[in-house]
């Protein structure tokens, strides 16, 4: 039996008339919230959407994002949520890989992927819904909202070992690797959160990332799970952020370390009181900047935690800011069940104080890389997940984050692949050969940079290859910089040497 | 081709959700509402240069025009007619 299925419609029992959730304008009771949900569920299960079946999702934020999660988690359904700014090419692996067999998105994407001619989507042979205009041939929102029937009422054929959300991550050779996520480990991670933050019935909880982020899909269920308030933003920026914490009075939230560093920059420009409902903030994707921390701490009256995870274990370890100030410079200590260890290159344990991987063993672990046992497998150390980020422990049990192992770059809390790009760069006519890394940015955390070295450098048009990278990569991956190299760096085995391009990078001039 | 800009940039801007009906469109902010991120930026820069076959300089980007759906379509448009 689902418990998030049953935690939600409980909640909607017993508060009816309590505000569920907010998005923009609209605002749901949990009894207005329950009977769309509830008929959304009938309506897919006439339309034979069974349990063990995977929807493609690509959406925007919404509250009908929100409800097809409760209604996916009720019927046993697995959602795969993906960014809506994705190229078609880059849908269909990830459709492949997750087998997707109905889809649910706005009209303009599901126009261009029927008029697609590249790729073959005959797969996707169940549902096709689009979720705003009307779309010949197949089923819209007005479907949805006409559907009527008897009384309907909650399936609960879904179960907690069931797949729930795959979420999308990158392998060595730019081919998708799902993260499965089942329906208990969302739960636990948040009742996890729920436990570390204190988070109560009382509490309007803010999700502010898209919802094919699995922090913002966290974010929402928090609140349903204990009968509180879902605040869910369309879109962010730091003023609509800030506004919306004024306006709907949020009083928890767990912000990407990005976006509060440019909120950070709006709140030292304002002398106001701004954010006096806010009860609890905490920071999550990267470690923030020292400077950043201490202002934060002089603007912010609440509780200050920082995070450190990864979307296949969650919440690792927490740091309560405002209390631990001895120990600013680390990422926390474990949550409660969660172990932590330091291992080196030979995959042995190591001592406290030396520089290692981190791996951890948690509640919360994902169930593996969705149908790839073999990758899985070398992703974990024991029953410990190697997050691919190196670390060090003190005496007292705090982490710190040195720096990362694995090759990514988190820009504005997303996770970019870098080999994503390279492959999307070297599809391109005139590149010999090219790397892509990251360089610091004061708004994104990170930025996606490349270095190329091109065939013929008076024939190459950067231009051309931006306009290919805009058709070619989704928003969050949009290289910015471009440094065009004669040659670039390698070792003796013939290896780029990706860290340093930085440098050798910083004496030129992008384009 | 007034109509043909119109339609593209607010085509673009739309993908996060509709702009609301009652408000004066022309001096919409775009970025400060999030309908385009600092995420987003880049592509709807390079898709608006590619559709028109413009170049949208620093300058450009960084005028108050820029941020409204009014002042981006007279920057676009304008490039157009000096092309």
């Amino acid at each position: 039996m689902s418990k998030i299925s049953r935690a939600f419609f409980s909640n909607s029992e017993k508060n009816p008339e309590k505000t569920a959730i907010c998005c923009g304008s609209v605002s749901l009771t949990y009894r207005q919230f329950s009977a769309v949900i509830k008929k959304y569920i009938h309506f897919f299960n006439l339309k034979n959407v069974k349990r063990g079946d995977a929807i493609g999702l690509l959406l925007p934020n919404s509250i009908d994002f929100v409800a097809f999660m409760i209604m996916a988690a009720d019927i046993g359904v697995t959602l795969v949520p993906l960014n809506n700014s994705l190229p078609l090419n880059a849908v269909h692996k990830a459709f492949k890989a997750s087998g997707v067999k109905h889809v649910i998105a706005n009209a303009d994407v599901i126009e261009s992927i029927i008029k697609d001619k590249d790729y073959d989507f005959t797969f996707v042979n169940g549902l096709w819904l689009s979720i705003d205009e009307e779309v010949i041939g197949i089923n819209s929102k007005k479907d949805l909202i006409n559907y009527t029937g008897e009384d309907f009422q909650p399936l609960f054929q879904g179960t907690d070992d069931d797949p729930f959300i795959l979420t999308m991550t990158s392998g060595s050779t730019g081919d998708p690797k799902p993260i499965t996520l089942k329906q208990i480990t969302k739960f636990n991670r948040a009742h996890s959160a729920i436990e570390m933050y204190n988070v109560t019935p009382e509490d309007r909880v803010l999700a502010a990332t898209p919802l094919y982020h699995s922090l913002a899909e966290r974010l929402v269920l928090i609140p349903l799970l204990i009968g509180g308030t879902s605040v869910l933003m369309e879109r962010y920026s730091p003023n609509e952020w800030l506004r919306t914490v004024e306006e709907k009075s949020v009083s928890f939230t767990i912000a990407v370390s990005s976006q509060l560093a440019q909120i950070s920059k709006q709140l030292m420009m304002n002398n106001n009181n701004l954010m006096k409902s806010m009860r609890c903030i905490v920071s999550s994707s990267a470690q923030l900047d020292s400077s950043i921390k201490s202002d934060l701490l002089s603007k912010l009256k609440c509780e200050f935690h920082e995070c450190y995870g990864t979307s296949e274990i969650a919440i690792a370890t927490t740091l309560n800011v405002t209390k631990e100030l001895s120990k600013l410079d680390s990422v926390g200590k474990p949550g409660p069940g969660i172990v932590v260890k330091i291992i080196n290159d030979k995959e042995e344990e190591i001592k406290t104080g030396e520089i290692g991987e981190i791996v951890c063993s948690t509640p919360m672990l994902f169930a593996g890389y969705y149908l790839q046992p073999e990758q899985t497998k070398k992703a974990m150390w024991k029953n410990y997940f190697k997050t691919g980020d190196l670390g060090k422990m003190d005496d007292e049990g705090y982490l710190y984050y040195i720096g990362r192992k694995k090759e990514i770059i988190i820009t504005g809390g997303i996770n970019v692949y870098p080999q994503d790009i390279d492959s999307a760069i070297k599809e391109f006519n005139g590149i010999k050969e090219c790397a892509t890394f990251s360089l610091p940015d004061d708004n994104l955390g990170e930025i996606v940079a490349v270095a190329l070295v091109p065939v013929n450098e008076n024939e190459f048009n950067l231009r051309s290859l931006k306009i290919h990278c805009a058709k070619v990569l989704a928003d969050f991956q949009q290289p910015r910089k471009y440094y065009i190299l004669t040659e670039l760096p390698k070792n003796d085995m013939g290896k780029i040497m990706k860290r340093m391009l930085p440098e050798i990078c910083s004496i030129k001039t992008a384009n | 081709m007034i109509d043909k800009v119109e339609e593209f940039v607010l085509k673009h801007i739309q993908k996060k959700g509709k702009i609301p009906a009652d408000i004066d469109i022309y001096s919409f902010n775009y970025i400060d509402t999030g309908y385009i991120d600092s995420m987003g930026i880049i592509k709807f820069i390079v898709m608006i240069e590619s559709e028109f076959n413009i170049s949208i300089s620093e300058e450009d980007i960084e005028s108050p025009d820029f941020r409204t759906i009014g002042g981006i379509i007279k920057i676009i448009k304008k490039k157009i007619e000096a092309s």
